[in-house]
């Protein structure tokens, strides 16, 4: 967990605009609360992408 | 002044039933404590004292290197929950509002060595093949 208004820049770095947000291996990459199985889904995918580029 | 209210420690006793193995609750701050540092110190110090399963370790993010890097802690106030192993949980910031309630729920998790994730999703995560580093923004409503 980070609290975004204890770290503005960090909150900043990942355009936080509403919470909770995810970053996944230093990318945004859910908004919202979701139920587990596609919260890791989208967690997955994310990860994914992110090998990608 | 604490920070728990009666009412509050009563409940958080009640939750604390379900704790089972031991839990390491290890914070970061410093010498001179930001408003937030402070608050989260003496926070995860009154909760520890709820309970005999519950223990604390306060490190000096500016002093203690050693710590800093086991931890591998870069801001803080930061708060690792440890129990056989280091799990990789950190709180940055102070745990309050609705983040108490998921330090509470964390802190029965790894008491019970069990993250209670679905046995589909147990699968899949450990069919990971390369490093999975989550960060979740919040505030403290």
């Amino acid at each position: 967990m980070v609290e975004a208004t204890e770290f503005p820049q960090l909150s900043h770095r990942y355009g936080v605009r509403s919470v909770p947000l995810t970053v996944v291996n230093d990318k945004p990459a859910v908004t919202g609360a979701l139920p587990e199985a596609h919260f890791l889904d989208h967690i997955l995918l994310a990860l994914e992408e992110g090998k990608a580029s | 002044m604490s920070l728990l209210r009666e009412n509050d420690r009563a409940a958080i006793i009640k939750q604390f039933t379900a704790l089972d193995q031991p839990v390491k609750i290890i914070n970061f701050t410093q010498k001179f404590e930001c408003d937030s540092c402070q608050e989260t110190r003496e926070l995860i110090e009154e909760l520890a004292a709820l309970s005999g399963k519950l223990s604390v370790e306060v490190h000096d993010f500016v002093e203690n290197k050693d710590q800093v890097a086991k931890y591998n802690i870069d801001k803080i106030p930061a708060t690792v929950l440890v129990g056989d192993k280091d799990y990789g949980i950190r709180f940055y910031g102070i745990p309050s509002g609705y983040e108490f309630a998921t330090l509470l729920e964390d802190l029965v998790m790894v008491s019970k060595r069990d993250s209670g994730l679905a046995e589909d999703s147990r699968k899949k995560l450990a069919a990971l093949t390369m490093p999975l580093h989550l960060q979740v923004f919040t505030t403290p409503t």
